[in-house]
């Protein structure tokens, strides 16, 4: 499990928590895109720690299916979370090209970081704000409180996604907890 | 080679300041918090030239800590100075028959340490 | 914030906590002599600090604090219950004014100030006016210098200082080299002439050579005053003969000195004059005044009347040191020693947490390089890699012992806690404690004290009765909280009891009811019904306090205790008392574990909780218990509960597992033996996970899970009710439903 791409080791917690992204002089915004079932999405630069290969994830039992495992990142145990299972019950299917990329999340003054599984990464970009239109009401079949914006980036639209929300640890835990198969009390019979 | 000077106290407020003061002087420090530690060290044969200690410590106290080290051969003749109070000052004679060469009544400016222990080094 | 004042301030809180420890002792107990002697050492090293951070306020506070203190301890003032608690406000008020500090304000914001001034106003009644008496008890000097002015005589030509000493025969046994004083004297002034007498000397035969015999007359050139002459020989004048003389003496001064040495008046003179502190003439004009009678007797007077004051100071000094004495051997006892060791090295806390981490890494990587050295074949490599686990382990256990402390400290905050408490509610309530000295992780011991504080306050606001019922139900007067800890395998129990109440059994019940947590049928035992008070949302305070109902829960209490991977239980009598049982982990970081593999999955189990490995002999299918040696075990197979997929092997494992006297198996595929584990937490994600205690690092790198054994028993144990005991119907907590498939085939 190597390192992909080093983005950076870290950004000071002021920083991270309260501007997700990179404004340049021009009000442009960097982002990182990926493909996900063949749909382009992005996530604010400052977010990301960095990419690996997906693999060496240890299972969780007794979790819900978006929680795919953990992973052991330098001597750190990180969540993965299956962005895919996330938004629309689908299990990322494991190719080549998966892709691990781990974000921190700052909530409070806590931050943990998280990995996010992807099907594949694509580029650094910037999207300058002017592009960016207001997330749709309905119709994109993710959440809309899950939704930033959309890019627009060659003619295409990107879902720049908003981390805070997808990565909630307050969600995630609470819906872990009433997960249907129910941590609480496992199947016992044989 | 720089002296070294041994400080005995429970208050690690007064290690912290005064070997502070030691060490700018430029003289080595070796520390113990209390009366047995120092013992310990002592007769684990550190080389000191002059120890400093406080009289009132749980455990054993700064006297008998002066007795038991004047019972060590090699510490026999080395000045001992210990740190008092204006208030117990009846207890500067009991701590001198206990073999004390000296003592810095506290609170003592950093002139006061430094002369006392010049008087008593060689 | 510079470190030294970081460490005055650590410092004084353990020194205020100790303080406080004492006085509430004090209180209740007698007024031993060692327990005051501490409370006064505490005051009086927070007093020393606060001069050394040169800290004004607190310095100025501490010292009114001190001298009461130091009144008490030579019993000029009673021990009263009046005293105690001003003196429990006065530690209260210095530790305000610590948070002055910390705070970084130059002084006491109004309301402190005010309510330090209500306290010297207060302390007052204890005033400590002849505090200064003993002060001038070394005033030795006083006599000296009047002797110096009262003798008549004509004034000597001398333009310098006269120095006489005869230093005492034990000066090198002080340590002390008769020259370092000259040596010192120099940086002064000027010594002019200096003649060695060597008088005293005996003869060789006679001589000890760790004695000093010497003495030196010495013309001593200075701007400095007498005061400061003297200061240089501060250290041997008790037992030295010094004489100083200011320059232009009167000759009769010179006269008495001669008296007032040993050595023969004649050789003396001779010598005076050699040094040119006199002249020949002034010496046998001198001689010839000496003859008057008057001067001579008034001399003698003086001198007499000195010697028996240096008697009666030194008899004043000797009656102190029997009762200095006697104070420290009490004071020598055990628990003082410990604390002693225990303030031996004071190190910040992110540091040993940083040592630790560390530890905890060369644990991992020392796992990687025996895997590899095993993989290698190698059996040289295989031995030294063994020689460096056990190393690790070593080293490993040493630096979790390094952050292991007494949970007394914590347990002794309470004394202060049931006293305030039980008097705002005008009970009269003693707090016991027990098993002070267990260790256990200070990380553990920081996060105890919020549940403890709300276990120990219900206790005292609703688990003791008012004095009335209590003498109605025959109890004694005094109620009693009871703060209990001991180890049990890899486990530290903590009990918070109380010969209170009890709990009211129906009325939790009925509350359950109301609240829907149970069904109005459910039948379910008085120990079940009691751990009802730990689901969300159940208070059984009738009345709000402003003690303990303040709306928190048990079920936050539970919650902490989980979050530091225990448990805790109740138990309960009506009308007799409850008593709340914690059970934690030893420690949070590392952990001796046990690796079991299940499809293509490892775990850990805590080796604590482990109590033997046995093979599945599978005779029926679907059947969850065994017999073990007679005994039914009731099981889980981890590769169902966890719904691990893959084929299950043909010989699986059952690993016994043990917490709190109850056994149960894990059924496993492969028992892959010990493992030192370093705890890495699962993170927030994982909270309400219950089952999984955290996870680890093997040495291949991958992630493992750990099992927590407690939780997993819950699970087995409420299948074994239903085993021992088939109910129709169970009440159970709503949010764990009921589930039928719980239900076993009855026993064979």
């Amino acid at each position: 499990m190597s390192s992909i791409l080093q983005v950076r080791q870290a950004v000071p917690a002021v920083l991270a928590g309260s501007q997700p992204v990179v404004r340049d002089d021009a009000g442009s915004l960097q982002y990182l895109t990926f493909s996900l079932n063949s749909e382009m999405f992005a996530v604010g630069i400052l977010n990301v720690k960095e990419i690996i290969e997906y693999g060496g994830l240890t299972q969780v039992p007794m979790m819900p299916a978006f929680i795919r495992g953990v992973i052991n990142l330098r001597g750190a145990v990180v969540p993965v979370i299956d962005l895919s299972a996330r938004f629309a019950n689908e299990t990322t299917r494991i190719s080549k090209r998966t892709c691990i990329v781990i974000m921190e999340v700052v909530e409070g003054e806590v931050r943990h970081d998280i990995g996010i599984m992807v099907d594949m990464v694509s580029e650094v970009l910037e999207i300058p704000a002017a592009d960016i239109e207001p997330p749709p009401s309905f119709g994109a079949r993710i959440r809309a409180d899950f939704i930033d914006g959309m890019g627009k980036v060659a003619g295409k639209f990107v879902i720049l996604l908003n981390i805070a929300k997808v990565l909630s640890t307050e969600e995630i835990s609470t819906l872990a907890a009433v997960y249907p198969g129910d941590a609480r009390n496992p199947h016992l019979d044989g | 080679m720089s002296k070294t000077i041994f400080l005995v106290d429970d208050s690690a407020t007064i290690l912290m300041s005064v070997s502070a003061i030691l060490g700018k002087a430029g003289y080595s420090v070796e520390k113990a918090g209390s009366a047995e530690e120092a013992l310990k060290k002592l007769n684990a044969g550190a080389k000191v030239d002059l120890l400093i200690t406080d009289l009132n410590m749980p455990g054993m106290n700064g006297i008998e800590l002066i007795k038991e080290v004047r019972k060590l051969p090699a510490y026999r003749f080395q000045p001992i100075l210990f740190l008092t109070t204006e208030s117990q000052q009846s207890r500067k004679a009991e701590a001198k028959a206990a073999g004390a060469s000296g003592w810095i009544v506290k609170p003592a400016t950093a002139d006061d340490l430094l002369n006392t222990i010049k008087l008593v080094l060689r | 914030m510079d470190e030294l004042t970081a460490t005055f301030i650590d410092e004084s809180r353990t020194l205020l906590a100790a303080m406080e420890g004492g006085l509430l002792q004090l209180e209740q107990a007698d007024a031993g002599d060692d327990n005051v002697g501490g409370i006064f050492r505490a005051a009086h090293t927070i007093k020393g600090g606060a001069g050394v951070i040169e800290c004004r306020f607190i310095e100025a506070f501490t010292h009114i604090v001190e001298n009461v203190l130091d009144r008490v301890r030579a019993g000029d003032i009673p021990v009263s219950p009046g005293l105690v608690s001003v003196m429990l406000a006065c530690c209260d008020h210095i530790g305000a004014l610590l948070g002055v500090l910390v705070a970084g304000q130059p002084a006491p914001p109004q309301e402190v100030a005010a309510e330090g001034d209500a306290l010297r106003a207060q302390l007052g009644q204890w005033g400590d006016d002849d505090g200064q008496a003993a002060d001038c008890a070394d005033g030795s000097t006083v006599p000296l210098s009047e002797a110096v002015t009262a003798s008549g005589g004509g004034v000597v030509s001398s333009d310098a200082w006269h120095i006489s000493v005869r230093f005492g025969t034990d000066v090198l046994r002080m340590g002390m080299d008769p020259l370092s004083f000259l040596r010192y004297l120099t940086t002064l002034g000027e010594i002019v002439t200096i003649e060695t007498l060597a008088d005293a000397m005996p003869d060789a035969a006679e001589m000890d050579a760790e004695s000093c015999y010497l003495g030196f007359e010495i013309r001593f050139q200075t701007r400095a005053g007498k005061a400061e002459i003297e200061r240089v020989f501060d250290f041997c004048r008790d037992d030295c003969a010094l004489h100083i003389l200011p320059p232009q003496s009167k000759c009769s001064d010179y006269l008495q000195l001669i008296q007032e040495l040993p050595e023969d008046a004649m050789r003396l003179g001779e010598i005076l004059v050699r040094i040119g502190a006199l002249t020949q003439a002034e010496l046998d004009a001198g001689l010839a005044a000496q003859a008057q009678p008057t001067s001579v007797e008034f001399d003698g007077d003086e001198s007499g009347a000195r010697a028996p004051l240096g008697e009666i100071l030194v008899g004043q000094q000797a009656v102190r040191q029997e009762v200095v004495d006697a104070a420290v051997l009490k004071q020598a006892t055990v628990k003082d020693r410990k604390i002693a060791e225990s303030r031996m090295v004071r190190i910040q806390a992110d540091k040993l947490d940083q040592l630790i981490d560390l530890v905890g890494e060369l644990v991992i990587s020392g796992a990687s390089t025996h895997l590899f050295a095993q993989r290698s074949g190698l059996s040289e490599l295989m031995e030294s890699t063994s020689v460096l686990s056990r190393l690790v382990e070593s080293i490993r256990d040493a630096a979790l012992q390094l952050r292991m402390v007494q949970i007394g400290e914590t347990f002794n905050r309470f004394n202060r806690v049931v006293r305030d408490a039980s008097r705002e509610l005008g009970k009269d309530i003693r707090l016991a404690i027990t098993g002070g000295d267990t260790e256990l992780d200070k990380s553990v011991v920081e996060k105890l004290g919020d549940p403890l504080m709300h276990l120990v306050r219900n206790a005292v606001d609703h688990g003791i009765e008012p004095a009335a019922v209590r003498a109605e139900r025959g109890k004694p007067h005094q109620g009693t909280v009871r703060l209990n800890a001991y180890h049990d395998s890899g486990s530290i129990v903590i009990e918070v009891g109380d010969d209170g109440g009890g709990l009211a059994i129906e009325r939790i019940r009925a509350k359950a009811i109301a609240r829907g947590l149970i069904a109005e049928d459910a039948v379910m035992s008085g120990a079940e019904i009691s751990n009802l008070i730990f689901e969300a949302g159940f208070s059984t305070a009738e009345q709000v306090t402003n003690l303990s109902g303040r709306g928190v829960g048990m079920d936050v209490v539970r919650r902490d205790i989980q979050a530091l991977r225990g448990t805790i239980e109740v138990r309960s009598t009506e009308g007799v008392g409850a008593a709340f049982c914690i059970r934690l982990p030893l420690t949070l970081a590392i952990i001796d574990g046990f690796l079991v593999g299940v499809g293509s999955a490892t775990y850990v189990v805590p080796l604590d909780s482990v109590v033997e490995c046995i093979e599945l002999q599978e005779t029926t299918t679907g059947r969850n218990y065994l017999n073990l040696r007679g005994e039914v075990l009731p099981f889980v197979r981890l590769r169902e509960m966890f719904e691990i997929g893959g084929d299950v092997p043909a010989r699986q494992n059952v690993v016994v597992v043990q917490h709190a006297g109850q056994k149960a198996g894990l059924v496993v595929d492969r028992l892959l033996g010990e493992f030192q584990t370093v705890i890495k937490p699962l993170g927030a994600l994982f909270q309400h996970l219950r089952g999984i205690g955290g996870s680890t690092i093997l040495g291949s790198g991958e992630v493992a899970l750990i099992l927590d054994v407690p939780a997993l028993l819950a699970l087995v144990t409420s299948a074994e009710e239903k085993l021992v005991s088939p109910a129709p119907s169970r009440g159970r907590p709503s949010g764990t439903p009921d589930s039928q498939h719980l239900i076993l085939q009855p026993s064979e």
